[in-house]
């Protein structure tokens, strides 16, 4: 009876344990998706339904078996393709690995010609009488289509001379822009806007004390409309009959491009800012007035480019391409061919370049690894594909016989636009790439924030995200608060919380957002950035570790207010300041260097003051000749974390600056990722990598690299 | 003594005509060549070394002539003095040394000063001087060895010596060599006598005879050492050649790489931080800091350690810095015309001193070049052709070097490590101010190697001193690993000792043998030059006795006697007064650590003493701890 009574104290003494453990257990799941899936009115989100037919479209596409890392490697032959303003021919630099050549056809023949055997030019321009420009770092070369080239100016050097611009009216100029030199000893060097002709004779259009940084004439030939830096704004100078008179200045972070030409009646045009919180393209009077000609009509995007008549430089195209490609003709004479062309080429961001016979037009999209370039005749509406070239193989410069075709186009995964609400209610926007042939809710999530911060992740062709897609995977780019291509509004309202705060957090919500609303499995989230994007990683894995399972950052600062003073420090300051000092501009983005207290808490906020927090495994990538971000940061996380006893692993390229150039480290890189996300996240196990990448892997690990392969 | 004279020029004036037409034409072809006026320092040593074979050989055929008996007798039964015929016959010589090597040399120096735009400088205009003093010293030291008494026949040959050894430069170089062709022309004429063998009996003779031999035997001990060394080499133990460096000491950390090196600094630390620093050195990239200058360069230095010219290749011109003018003085590489002048700034202000090009940085302009002189960094610009000043150090502190250090600038001084924003280095108008300015925990002399990770917060720097572990004039080898953050504060986080490779019997071997002769030998070469800031060390203090040991004897406070060799006389002397030192523990102690090898750096009895009645059973110096790196202080070889 005692024994009875014992089984049955025990039976019930289990069942109450096992009824609390069910408890506990349903319990701890709801808050676990109450944290991983926020109330953020997900359902309320208005591009639900293109969303869930994107997602519908991919799931419906086939999938493909994985390609070889190296397919989203290869890189385009052609370069620096340009129109001549009348439109008769179009040249491009052919550059195969080793050597870069110069070609050109006319428009109404398929007639390649090779010019130049060998240039070191990076870029083309034409005269406006048909010479051909030759752009190098330390020089300009003129090369007639039928003649023998020459020098037209040195660039660079201590005068730091450098093109502003082909002269928009006089037949064979360009504008150069120099410093003076000193008239005393101590006195400073000045500025000095200058006309080149054909035969190299200069012509002094404007000297003075401040910087030229743009300028704009009238039909004549006449200076009408300088630029130039005034402190830390730039002033738009208009010449008048009492001399030069400021009618507009641009303050730090606006925007203003002149347009090369003005109007007859003396109306400068201009792509920027003043007055407007997103780029479009502004009207300015003489007398300083100004009006908006056009602006994104959907209130979401800069404008991008604008593409001018080659005759008159009126503006005759305006083009927006931050969330999706549109182009607007802004005269009628561009209505009707413009329409006719996206009619025939729909969905595509188009690089519109007028000449007076043909239209040169640049195709571009998430799913084409490379312009493709077309001739159009806008009279007869005729399109005609020119340059097919095939890709330069990822390695190996060119080899003959061994050329690689692209990919096709419906192989590769389209980016979708999304958009979210952040928390504070700024809406935000992003893209997002689905795999093919899977649902999307079960797929792994890869989130890819964008470096910079003041940059943007685009809808153009990504290589590295097609790569993710094509191995399964859901890939999505915030274009977090302080990214560009949305307004001025939106560029400046991260106050500089680069911490872990305002930022991070459009970063963190935008995953949430996207998981609830069925995107991606919860449970399989990772997240892979470079630089800026690096940095967000590391936070995203250090501050959220329930969400983020695990990061790779390359070249990723791991302390942000540090490594932006750092760069304050070294050369690469003088580099990034364009006209105002780097640090002035970091002022204007709420960054001011001398704010102890700012710095101090991006540095308490920071991954490396915060390595003891980190939960989740962590690859590391940092380049020995990196300007951007010092190797010794990244070193000192990953040998903070080795002593924490973290699980990280950290390999570093000698030769690497800030950006991946050698084709083996990129691949290597994709390798790298690929093995981390099947590690961690379940993905396809990668294919052993060849002999050339396992020896760089050899010679650049430092943790926890050797034994990956 | 005219007709003397003139005989014996007539004597040897086709052998100086051919050796003069032959030398002239070297140095013309030469000069079509490369600029005779700017070449490194191991160029002039070996025209020196040739001028004065010419001198030595002529010194020894020229008397040798007359050295036979009876020869020597027919020579000095003249009417004349012996000092008048000494007189004619080196007169003679001298002036065949100066027709065959100081005239060719003048005449070549002319052709470059009135045919080309090479620079040539009042001390290029002493080099003739310089060359024919050499040789006649050689020429004299050769006679003297034909004539002098046969033991001391070398003596004189030391006296040259000096020339080697001293760091005087210009005039005062130009000083020491007629010092000792005078006190060697002393020397010929005291032995310049009818009885050769005869010593010099007057008391200034002897003492001007007393001292080249004394340092001749001394020279002869350094050599012996020498010798020995090789023989030590040839034998496979010597530290510098075996297979593995003496563990813990100067050499193995001289071999080290700088990431090995600032490892073994940092095993030493006892910081907080050390453990994350050293994984951090393991995974960093590892930079060194390194001097282009070794020496101070005075002005008129009549040579140069290196080339003082500088190439603009973007403008085909060579710069080349004159000492007259403390300027450049540019020629065309093309056709060799003269393109001018260049000082400092837009009024070509002379510089503040002697210039030597010191390559380029990151960032500079094509064309551009870096110059040192002093305390001052220069910046040549190719397009403005102008020389700015880029930093200053504090306090007329020499400047050894400058050099990228990650994307910060480093400039080496002589007394501290300077660390510069690398945003400036590019702007030829920016004169940089210091951002860190690292005091070295050590003399400059002494130093072997700057090794430094860079941190987020600063910098991790090791320094090396090491330098000077054989000679007696520096310090005894040490590392220093210092934390330096980013506001500028220093911190010593660790300080190694390094264990000597070498006894203290071989580092001050010039020393124990005749300290004053050692310190005549260094007054001699440091006396006349100018004060050298790169060659300053912080001599360790000679051992007069092993510090390792207790300065009593352990079981016998009363002796003095630091060994506990000095046991055995204490024993002696204190069994009387109940003194048991047998039975003391200390003694005990000794006894088995092997140190009791019967040797003393006690009293100079005592080690007489122990000399003759040496304790073979005790004397195993393979037992002593003086090998352990532990102990580096300790060294049997001063007490032998």
């Amino acid at each position: 009876m005692h024994g009875v009574r014992l089984i049955l104290a025990g039976l019930l003494a289990l069942a109450l344990a096992l009824v609390s453990v069910a408890v506990a257990v349903a319990v701890a799941v709801a808050v676990a998706v109450a944290v991983a899936v926020p109330s953020v009115a997900a359902a309320t989100e208005p591009a639900d339904a293109a969303l869930q037919a994107a997602a519908a479209a991919a799931r419906q596409r086939a999938q493909t078996a994985p390609r070889p890392r190296s397919t989203f490697l290869l890189r385009s032959r052609l370069r620096g393709v340009a129109l001549a303003p009348d439109g008769r021919h179009v040249a491009w630099l052919l550059d195969d690995g080793r050597t870069r050549s110069v070609w050109a056809m006319p428009t109404d023949a398929d007639a390649p010609r090779r010019l130049l055997p060998a240039t070191d030019a990076e870029q083309l321009r034409w005269t406006r009488d048909g010479q051909l420009l030759l752009v190098s770092e330390r020089a300009l070369f003129v090369l007639p289509i039928d003649g023998v080239g020459r020098l037209l100016t040195p660039l660079g050097g201590a005068d730091e001379r450098s093109l502003l611009a082909v002269d928009p009216v006089h037949p064979a100029a360009v504008l150069v822009v120099e410093r003076t030199q000193a008239t005393a000893a101590a006195a400073p060097r000045g500025w000095r806007l200058l006309r080149v002709d054909g035969q190299g004779g200069r012509t002094v259009l404007y000297e003075g004390a401040q910087q030229v940084t743009d300028a704009a004439f009238a039909a004549d030939g006449t200076l009408a409309y300088l630029q130039r830096v005034d402190g830390e704004r730039l002033a738009i100078l208009h010449a008048g009959t009492g001399g030069w008179h400021e009618v507009a200045h641009c303050d730090p972070l606006q925007r203003c491009t002149l347009l090369p030409r003005v109007g007859a009646d003396g109306t400068l045009w201009m792509r920027g800012d003043l007055g407007i919180d997103r780029v479009g393209l502004l009207a300015l009077s003489p007398d300083g007035t100004r009006r908006v000609v056009h602006e994104d009509p959907l209130d979401q995007a800069d404008l991008d480019a604008v593409a001018l008549d080659p005759l008159d430089g009126r503006p005759l195209i305006a083009s927006y391409r931050s969330v999706a490609p549109a182009d607007y003709a802004l005269a009628a004479a561009a209505a009707v061919p413009l329409a006719a062309l996206q009619a025939r080429l729909p969905q595509r961001e188009l690089a519109v370049t007028i000449g007076a016979a043909r239209w040169l037009v640049g195709e571009r999209a998430s799913t084409l690894p490379d312009t493709r370039w077309h001739l159009y005749d806008p009279a007869t509406g005729i399109l005609r594909r020119i340059l097919d070239e095939a890709p330069r193989p990822a390695r190996g410069g060119a080899a003959i016989g061994a050329a690689v075709p692209w990919p096709a186009e419906d192989t590769l995964a389209a980016k979708t636009p999304v958009a979210w609400t952040a928390s504070d209610g700024l809406r935000l926007h992003g893209f997002l790439t689905l795999p093919a042939g899977i649902d999307a809710a079960r797929a792994p999530l890869l989130v890819h924030p964008h470096g910079g911060p003041w940059a943007r992740s685009g809808r153009d062709y990504s290589g590295f995200v097609q790569f993710l897609a094509d191995r399964g995977y859901a890939v999505f780019e915030p274009n977090f608060r302080g990214s560009t291509g949305h307004g001025r509004g939106y560029l400046l309202a991260a106050r500089g919380d680069f911490g872990d705060g305002r930022v991070q957090q459009d970063v963190v919500e935008g995953t949430r957002q996207l998981l609830a609303r069925g995107i991606g499995d919860p449970a399989r989230v990772g997240i892979v950035g470079a630089s800026f994007g690096g940095y967000t990683a590391l936070l995203g894995v250090t501050g959220t570790p329930d969400l983020f399972r695990v990061a790779i950052a390359g070249v990723p600062p791991p302390d942000f207010g540090w490594t932006l003073r750092w760069v304050a420090r070294s050369r690469e300051a003088r580099a990034l300041a364009q006209y105002i000092g780097f640090e002035a501009w970091l002022r204007q983005v709420d960054l001011e260097l001398a704010d102890e207290a700012l710095l101090q808490r991006l540095s308490d906020q920071s991954p490396l003051a915060n390595a003891a927090r980190l939960t989740r495994p962590v690859l590391l990538f940092a380049g020995g000749e990196d300007r951007r971000v010092a190797l010794r940061g990244v070193v000192e996380y990953a040998a903070q974390l080795k002593r924490l006893g973290k699980d990280v692993a950290l390999y570093v390229d000698p030769d690497a600056g800030h950006a991946l150039e050698d084709p083996v480290a990129r691949e290597a890189w994709l390798y790298l990722t690929e093995q981390m996300l099947h590690r961690y996240l379940g993905g396809p196990a990668p294919a052993a990598p060849d002999a050339e990448v396992a020896r760089y892997l050899a010679r650049s690990a430092r943790i926890g690299i050797a034994d990956t392969p | 003594m005219w007709d003397l004279f003139k005989a014996e020029l007539l004597r040897l004036r086709l052998w100086t005509a051919a050796y003069a037409l032959a030398h002239l034409g070297v140095l013309v072809f030469l000069a079509r060549l490369v600029d005779l006026a700017q070449q490194p320092l191991l160029v002039y040593r070996v025209f020196g070394c040739v001028y004065a074979l010419s001198g030595l050989l002529l010194g020894l055929y020229q008397i040798a002539t007359y050295r036979r008996p009876a020869t020597w007798l027919q020579l000095l039964h003249r009417p004349l003095a012996p000092w008048r015929i000494a007189l004619a016959l080196h007169g003679a010589g001298a002036v065949l040394l100066l027709a065959g090597i100081g005239l060719p040399l003048l005449l070549t120096a002319a052709g470059q000063a009135l045919l080309t735009a090479r620079v040539v400088d009042v001390r290029h205009w002493l080099l003739p001087v310089a060359a024919w003093l050499i040789a006649c010293g050689l020429y004299l030291a050769g006679s003297y060895a034909v004539l002098g008494l046969r033991r001391a026949a070398l003596a004189a040959l030391v006296l040259p010596l000096i020339w080697l050894t001293g760091q005087a430069s210009g005039a005062a170089a130009i000083a020491m060599q007629v010092l000792v062709v005078a006190w060697l022309a002393a020397l010929v004429l005291i032995v310049f006598k009818p009885d050769l063998e005869a010593p010099p009996r007057r008391p200034l003779a002897v003492a001007a005879l007393a001292l080249p031999l004394q340092l001749g035997v001394y020279v002869a001990f350094l050599v012996l050492c020498f010798a020995l060394e090789m023989l030590w080499i040839v034998q496979g133990s010597h530290p510098l050649n075996a297979v593995t460096a003496p563990a813990g000491g100067a050499i193995e950390t001289d071999r080290m790489d700088g990431r090995q090196r600032l490892l073994a600094g940092l095993a030493a630390s006892d910081d907080p931080q050390a453990a994350l620093w050293r994984e951090q050195v393991a995974l960093a990239d590892v930079l060194s800091v390194g001097g282009q200058i070794d020496r101070v360069l005075p002005r008129q230095a009549l040579t140069n350690r290196a080339p003082m010219e500088l190439d603009d290749a973007e403008r085909r011109v060579r710069w080349v810095f004159s000492h007259d003018r403390m300027r450049l003085e540019g020629y065309r590489l093309t056709d060799g015309s003269r393109v001018g002048e260049l000082g400092v700034g837009g009024d070509a202000a002379p510089f503040a001193a002697p210039a030597l090009p010191a390559g380029t940085l990151p960032g500079l302009p094509r064309g551009d070049a870096l110059l040192i002189a002093g305390d001052t960094l220069y910046q040549y610009g190719s397009e403005t052709g102008r020389v700015s000043p880029r930093l200053r150090l504090d306090a007329g502190e020499p400047l050894a070097g400058v050099q990228p250090l990650g994307d910060a600038v480093a400039a080496l001084g002589t007394q501290h490590l300077y660390v510069y924003d690398g945003r400036d280095a590019a702007d030829a108008t920016i004169v940089l101010t210091p951002r860190l300015r690292i005091a070295l925990p050590g003399a400059y002399g002494d130093l072997a190697a700057i090794d430094l990770v860079e941190r987020v917060d600063g910098y991790l720097v090791s320094f090396a001193f090491t330098a000077q572990q054989s000679r007696p004039h520096g310090a005894l080898p040490y590392q220093v690993v210092l934390a330096v953050d980013d506001g500028g504060r220093v911190r010593t986080v660790a300080r190694r000792t390094i264990a000597p490779d070498f006894p203290a019997l071989y580092r001050y071997r010039s020393w124990w043998f005749s300290p004053a002769l050692y310190a005549l030998r260094t007054a001699a070469a440091e006396r006349p030059a100018v004060p050298d800031p790169f060659q300053a060390t912080e001599a360790a203090p000679i051992p007069r006795r092993s510090s390792r040991w207790p300065s009593r004897c352990p079981c016998c406070p009363c002796s003095p006697a630091p060994c506990c060799c000095a046991i055995v006389p204490c024993r002696r002397r204190h069994a009387s007064a109940g003194c048991s030192p047998a039975r003391s523990s200390a003694f005990r102690r000794w006894s088995r650590s092997g140190c009791c090898t019967g040797r003393t750096s006690g009293p100079t009895r005592q080690r007489r003493r122990m000399s003759r009645r040496p304790d073979r059973s005790r004397a195993s110096p393979r037992r002593c701890d003086l090998a352990r790196p532990s102990s580096p202080e300790v060294s049997c070889m001063v007490s032998v």
